[in-house]
């Protein structure tokens, strides 16, 4: 069965390694990319998160103080 | 080679900083934040594990330590952002050019007014008359003289302006690795000097973030972000980032963290001891006026031989392979305090993590060949 994942965007490369680490501590694998998903999200950082995961992602970036560009969560860039 | 200019820049750096420096030349070399591909991803990892490493050594948020190439560009950037027209900066009269000439170059345009607090016996009360007359942007302080070595008393400082709500700028260039502790609101310091790391690295850190809208950055450029958007995003580090990083010297930077991390409760306690031992050293020979006292110090300390410049000294002390430096440290209005601004300068000592009892006393045989062997 293939997991499916979501695409959280964050506001700098930094916050995005941040979310990583924080989240890595709290079990949750996840693994970052740039992406580019339209002209009002230029060369944004994503965290990518696994689907059943992301409502204790996003509780955990929240709390850290991890910035998020924009609230729209996109699902997983088709690769 | 004897090398006691630990103050200027630390010398030798422990091999684990020389290695990251150069694995990362040579295993990697992308450029960190900018690109997608896993080499670029893992310079980006590299460099957050550095600033997650500072953050914690400094009791910040990793995304509060920005990375400058010195202490200057961190000193440059917040006291030019804090300074408001009309109002009045403070500094110290042990300050280091860095604090200096920022300052007096905004009063040359108009922009600030410029008050030097006096440190000693009657610093605190007249902090606190300053602070409490008004119209005071902000406070900047070196945590220790880089002449005389003596540590200012900055958690009491620190403690006075949080209290008439002005942000206190600490120059912790000597201190930074030294002390377990460093105040303020802004903390500007070198990578390479008691961090160990390489130079051409430093750190600046917002331990106040609520001062983050006063601060504009001093470059503009690529950021690996927003790149759409014709202006710099108002984020923290990356605003303060525009431009490629020194990941090399950052690698560096985060092994010298490590190494103070590891082995500071060894080699910190040598530093005092050795200084002591020179101190002592240097009282007891005729012909040596010694301007350090023992007591609350970072591992400096400076001193004139009778009859000498201390620009000869120092070349003396060079061709008998002893490196310390001579004149006035970027510190005029410390040498101005001492009394040693019309003999241009004195002769500085510092110490650092792999100097040795045999070093000093050779360094002490030396100045005693040079000094006069009576008092005149």
């Amino acid at each position: 069965m293939t997991m499916n994942y979501k695409c959280i965007l964050v506001k700098s490369v930094t916050y995005a390694q941040k979310a990583k680490k924080l989240l890595a501590e709290k079990g949750i694998s996840v693994f970052i990319s740039k992406q580019n998903i339209g002209p009002e999200y230029s060369c944004a950082w994503c965290v990518r998160v696994p689907e059943k995961s992301v409502g204790d992602a996003l509780s955990v970036m929240e709390k850290n103080g991890v910035k998020r560009k924009g609230d729209a969560i996109f699902d997983d860039i088709p690769r | 080679m004897i090398y006691l200019d630990n103050a200027a820049s630390s010398f030798p750096k422990p091999q684990s900083v020389v290695s990251r420096a150069v694995t990362f030349l040579r295993e990697n070399g992308a450029n960190p934040g900018r690109s997608g591909h896993f080499l670029s991803a893992q310079a980006s990892e590299a460099v957050f594990e550095v600033r997650d490493l500072a953050a914690s050594f400094f009791s910040a948020d990793p995304e509060s330590v920005v990375f400058t190439k010195n202490a200057t560009e961190g000193l440059n950037c917040a006291i030019a952002g804090l300074s408001e027209k009309g109002k009045t900066c403070v500094i110290s009269d042990i300050e280091h050019n860095s604090v200096i000439r920022p300052v007096m170059r905004l009063k040359q345009r108009g922009e600030t007014s410029v008050f030097v607090l006096k440190t000693g016996e009657n610093m605190f009360s007249e902090l606190e008359k300053k602070l409490s007359a008004g119209r005071i942007s902000f406070v900047a302080m070196s945590h220790a003289s880089n002449v005389t070595g003596e540590i200012l008393p900055l958690e009491e400082v620190y403690s006075l302006c949080q209290k008439s709500g002005i942000p206190l700028i600490n120059d912790a260039s000597q201190t930074a690795g030294f002390l377990e502790y460093e105040p303020g609101d802004i903390l500007c310091m070198p990578g390479h000097k008691g961090l160990y790391g390489p130079q051409g690295t430093g750190l600046m850190i917002f331990r106040n973030r609520e001062l983050l809208p006063r601060i504009r950055p001093l470059l503009a450029g690529g950021t690996g972000t927003d790149s759409a958007d014709l202006f710099p995003p108002e984020i923290l580090p990356e605003s303060f980032e525009a431009g490629t990083l020194n990941t090399p010297g950052i690698c560096g930077l985060g092994e010298g963290i490590s190494f103070v991390k590891r082995k500071a409760a060894v080699f910190r306690p040598r530093e005092t001891r050795l200084r002591d031992f020179l101190l002592n050293g240097l009282l007891a020979m005729p012909g040596i006026e010694v301007y350090s006292s023992s007591g609350n110090s970072v591992p400096v300390l400076s001193f004139n031989v009778a009859g000498f410049s201390s620009e000869a000294v120092t070349e003396v002390l060079s061709l008998r392979g002893i490196c310390v430096r001579g004149g006035l440290h970027c510190a005029p209005f410390c040498h101005e305090k001492l009394g040693t601004l019309s003999r241009k300068g004195a002769v500085r000592v510092s110490l650092g993590a792999f100097n040795k009892q045999e070093e000093c006393e050779i360094f002490l045989r030396e100045i005693k060949r040079i000094a006069p062997k009576k008092e005149k």
